[in-house]
């Protein structure tokens, strides 16, 4: 969803904040800058997200205040400083001497279309908030896109919510994981066989930790800390090379939650003190492994006793036309014929 | 309602319907047992009535009515109210679907009568039943000492409404003025408390007790012993509350074993047996509280509670094995952290004071009983977003920002109807469930429209703008929980009508070979049954038979859903 925002920062790396600056190491000042503006543009450019107004002065005390309005207008006539709002604030950010190499040498048209797309960042933007956004016509847009496309500057994506939209984002990013749904899509749809397999793997693994083997009946006692955590089991699906896919933490959450929800396997919170302390080399295993939910199964059926639900054994319960079904109407019980077959011997 | 009403009208009819009247004694001086399903089906139907009304309705005399009534309350099946109309005093009449309904179990009650109280308890329980003459045997004495029989008394007939209301009207008399409010509510208060210490007092009506002859010097140093003994003038009836706590405490004893093992149903059957005297009702929230080290001196020596447990602890290492009390409380521990919840620690005194937690446990299994038949019916991944949904008190963060984003752009009053629907926890837009259930949109869209048209799922539209168009609508699911346990309580009902009238079918359509069969030359003599007579009858029995152990299992749903 191409949601509007109002500060248009394509965010590239979110970790990092825009009050901080950041380090980043070759930067290359465009020559033909004078030395105050070779300043500003240095400064700026600590700052990944645009240095904010409110900054300026005491992050560049060497310009006085009133020439700073001059040397923003001169950098962003060269094309090498945008103007964002964030907020209300406004901030300034560079634009690298390489690309604005590129933009500069674009038309007016395509060089808003190429600033729509990159403000839409990871997430790609669809053709139609394009259109909404530059306010050209449409077949500008496309004339654009073709031209921006043949340069190799943007590409076009595919989004597995809204398979049928046309989406572009830059040339040189990924798509983000709502793009593409993540590691448990393959094209653009999802892969429930590949989704059953590692689900019945990770709940095997969990089972043989949850109840002793060799003894049917038996169960570990309460304070039992052999039960696996999510790094455990992400483990175990890596090195079992069930998946090809380099399956993240959260998938893996994702995935025994489900189990979850499917009352296969339960969420226990980790015990702490008690037996644990007799056991000294488990909690090497992971530094983070205390903190951490961990998995236990649920017992399996016992085969014989519970061999069928008690309402579907009879016909009733898997009927198709049971809310048709009366004492005396057209379907009764007294002529039905799934009863006639469920009591044949 | 209807279809509750066709099996209590089945109920009937099998339990005094025509089938009855030709092969078993029950109430033999009653020649027309037909007229009584007439009687019973007009009261089902219209409700409340007086008797000439019955009459009118079921083309009846007013005395054949009334001659039916007596069985239908002598039964417990009917109640009375004495109503002043006027000058007058109408007497109404009604039938409680609760206690037909209970007949199902019936089998079931004299089954466990015979087990717990050996064959002379099955043989009460069934001349109970029967309404006959019983003799006062031991079992007799152990069955109303344990509240399996209670006393009859006057007020038993009238329905426990009409009680309140003529306890009210009792209370209000007194006073010289119109009550005020509050008032009002201290009478109402006072009569409720009064009927339930009633109901929880621990004396056994209809027991008298006396003091037993001395033996010798040991009566000296014990409490003299009481001997407790039936008072001859009253009449007992089958205690349903008291049958069904020990339904109740068995299905949670299975569960434990299936869940668990052997040895935690040991101990959990242990703590309910303990406290089973002080339970009233299966309604109650918790068993009564035993600390661990009751439990572990309960459970007999003979039990091996070790072989099915493995500890990890260092203390426990070959040569010193855990004591009895260690294992007990290892278990105790495994029932309490077990996500059914079992078990609740109530304090620390005597190693712990626990409790079975009957309220989490029925919500638990309730909702393992609707999961069953949605899995079964609709496949594990409609099962699997139903727990999606009604799960939404584990609402994450990014279904919160999901539904957050959206609200973006929403009039002020949608916002606050989302912000409410958030604090609830019970909505959930169609995308956040496909994304939790790694199902394709699609197919979570088909399985959420099948539930939602099954009554399992419920919508909530939450318009965007203020023209309420469907593009500009977000729909939001929730389960309604309570809805679907009398949906599933109807359609289990609905069910077993079926499987009664099916069974009266397959035996009407015999019913020449049967009555052959239970003729007396016949009952002595099989051989006068042709070969192929012989293969219809075995052919039926076996059919009846599957019919009989379907209609249990169905009940054993049905004590899940109505009587935990």
């Amino acid at each position: 969803m191409a949601s509007k925002s109002d500060s248009q920062d394509d965010l590239d790396d979110p970790s990092s904040s825009s009050a901080r600056p950041s380090k980043k190491s070759s930067l290359v000042v465009p020559p033909n800058l004078s030395d105050q503006e070779a300043l500003f543009y240095k400064t700026a450019a600590k700052f990944t997200l645009g240095i904010r107004e409110g900054q300026l002065e005491s992050e560049i005390p060497e310009i006085p205040v009133v020439k700073i309005v001059e040397i923003i207008n001169s950098l962003s006539k060269k094309g090498f400083l945008e103007i964002l709002f964030i907020g209300n604030t406004k901030a300034f950010r560079i634009v690298k001497y390489e690309e604005a190499g590129k933009i500069a040498s674009m038309e007016m048209e395509t060089m808003m279309v190429y600033k729509q797309i990159k403000a839409a960042g990871n997430e790609g933007i669809w053709t139609k908030v394009l259109k909404h956004k530059t306010n050209l016509h449409q077949q500008v847009i496309t004339r654009c896109l073709k031209a921006l496309e043949l340069k190799q500057m943007i590409k076009a994506i595919k989004n597995v919510k809204y398979p049928t939209r046309k989406m572009y984002m830059l040339y040189e990013l990924s798509p983000s994981v709502e793009v593409t749904g993540g590691a448990w899509y393959t094209d653009q749809e999802l892969d429930t066989e590949f989704i059953e397999n590692v689900a019945k793997a990770c709940y095997k693994f969990i089972y043989s930790r949850s109840f002793p083997r060799g003894q049917p009946d038996a169960v570990f006692a309460a304070s039992y800390s052999g039960l696996p955590t999510a790094t455990q089991i992400r483990r175990f699906i890596l090195d079992s090379k069930i998946s090809s896919i380099d399956l993240s933490l959260d998938d893996i959450i994702a995935l025994l939650d489900v189990l979850i929800y499917d009352g296969k396997i339960e969420k226990r919170m980790p015990v702490f003190g008690g037996a644990t302390g007799a056991d000294p080399d488990w909690s090497d295993d992971e530094a983070v492994g205390d903190a951490e939910w961990r998995y236990k199964a649920n017992r399996e059926r016992k085969a014989g006793r519970e061999e069928s639900e008690p309402w579907t054994e009879v016909p009733c319960g898997r009927c198709p036309v049971f809310k048709f079904c009366t004492a005396d109407g057209p379907i009764n019980p007294s002529s039905c014929v799934y009863y006639q077959k469920w009591l044949e011997f | 309602m209807a279809f509750t009403q066709r099996l209590c009208r089945e109920i009937i009819k099998d339990h005094f319907g025509p089938i009855v009247e030709r092969s078993s004694r029950i109430s033999p001086s009653f020649a027309h047992n037909s007229f009584l399903q007439k009687v019973a089906n007009v009261l089902l139907n219209k409700g409340r009535l007086p008797c000439g009304a019955i009459a009118l309705f079921a083309k009846l005399t007013q005395k054949q009515v009334r001659e039916c009534l007596v069985v239908l309350i002598q039964h417990n099946i009917a109640y009375y109210a004495e109503i002043a109309e006027r000058s007058r005093i109408v007497v109404y009449y009604e039938v409680s679907e609760e206690e037909i309904l209970l007949r199902i179990r019936l089998g079931a009650i004299l089954r466990y009568s015979g087990e717990w109280f050996g064959k002379e308890g099955a043989l009460v329980a069934q001349h109970i039943l029967r309404n006959e003459l019983v003799l006062f045997t031991k079992a007799f004495t152990n069955m109303v000492r344990e509240r399996f029989l209670v006393a009859v008394q006057a007020q038993d007939s009238i329905s426990a409404k009409d009680r309140a209301i003529n306890a009210e009207a009792a209370e209000l008399e007194k006073l010289l003025m119109p009550p005020t409010a509050k008032e009002l509510k201290n009478i109402r208060k006072l009569r409720d408390d009064r009927a339930d210490a009633e109901y929880h007092s621990s004396v056994v009506i209809g027991m008298k007790r006396k003091l037993a002859e001395s033996v010798g010097n040991q009566a000296k140093r014990h409490a003299p012993e009481v001997l407790e003994e039936v008072e001859e003038e009253f009449y007992f009836r089958i205690n349903n509350d008291r049958y069904n706590i020990r339904f109740r405490n068995e299905v949670i004893v299975n569960y434990a074993v299936d869940r668990i093992n052997r040895s935690a149903g040991i101990v959990t059957k242990t703590m309910l047996d303990h406290g089973e005297e002080k339970m009233r009702r299966t309604k109650e929230d918790k068993s009564p509280a035993v600390t661990a080290v009751q439990i572990s001196q309960l459970i007999p020596a003979t039990i091996n509670l070790e072989t099915d447990i493995v500890l990890e602890s260092a203390e426990f290492t070959a040569n010193s094995l855990p004591s009895k009390q260690q294992l007990v409380h290892e278990y105790l521990e495994l029932l309490q952290t077990d996500s059914a919840g079992f078990l609740r620690k109530e304090d620390e005194r005597g190693a712990g004071l626990y409790v079975v937690a009957f309220d989490k446990l029925r919500d638990h299994l309730k909702r393992k009983v609707l999961d069953s038949v949605v899995r079964e019916k609709y496949g594990s991944a409609s099962c699997r977003l139903m727990k999606i949904l009604s799960e939404k008190g584990k609402l994450d963060e990014k279904q919160v920002r999901a539904i957050i984003v959206v609200m973006v752009g929403m009039s002020y009053f949608t916002t606050i109807v989302v912000r409410m629907a958030l604090a609830t926890r019970f909505v959930i837009s169609l995308i956040c469930v496909q994304k939790l259930a790694l199902l394709p949109a699609k197919e979570t869209r088909e399985r959420l429209a099948t539930l939602g048209t099954q009554g399992y799922l419920e919508l909530q539209e939450v318009p965007k703008a203020a023209d309420r168009a469907p593009s500009r609508t977000f729909y939001l699911w929730h389960v309604p929980l309570n809805q679907c346990y009398a949906t599933l309580l109807v359609d289990l009902y609905r069910t077993l009508g079926n499987i009664r009238q099916r069974k009266r079918d397959e035996i009407s359509a015999r019913s020449r070979l049967l009555d052959k069969a239970q003729r007396q030359d016949v009952i002595e003599n099989q051989a006068l049954l042709s070969e192929e007579e012989q293969e219809h009858l075995r052919l039926l029995n076996e059919t009846i038979a599957k019919l009989d152990v379907g209609e249990l299992r169905i009940d054993g749903l049905i004590t899940i859903l109505r009587d935990i």
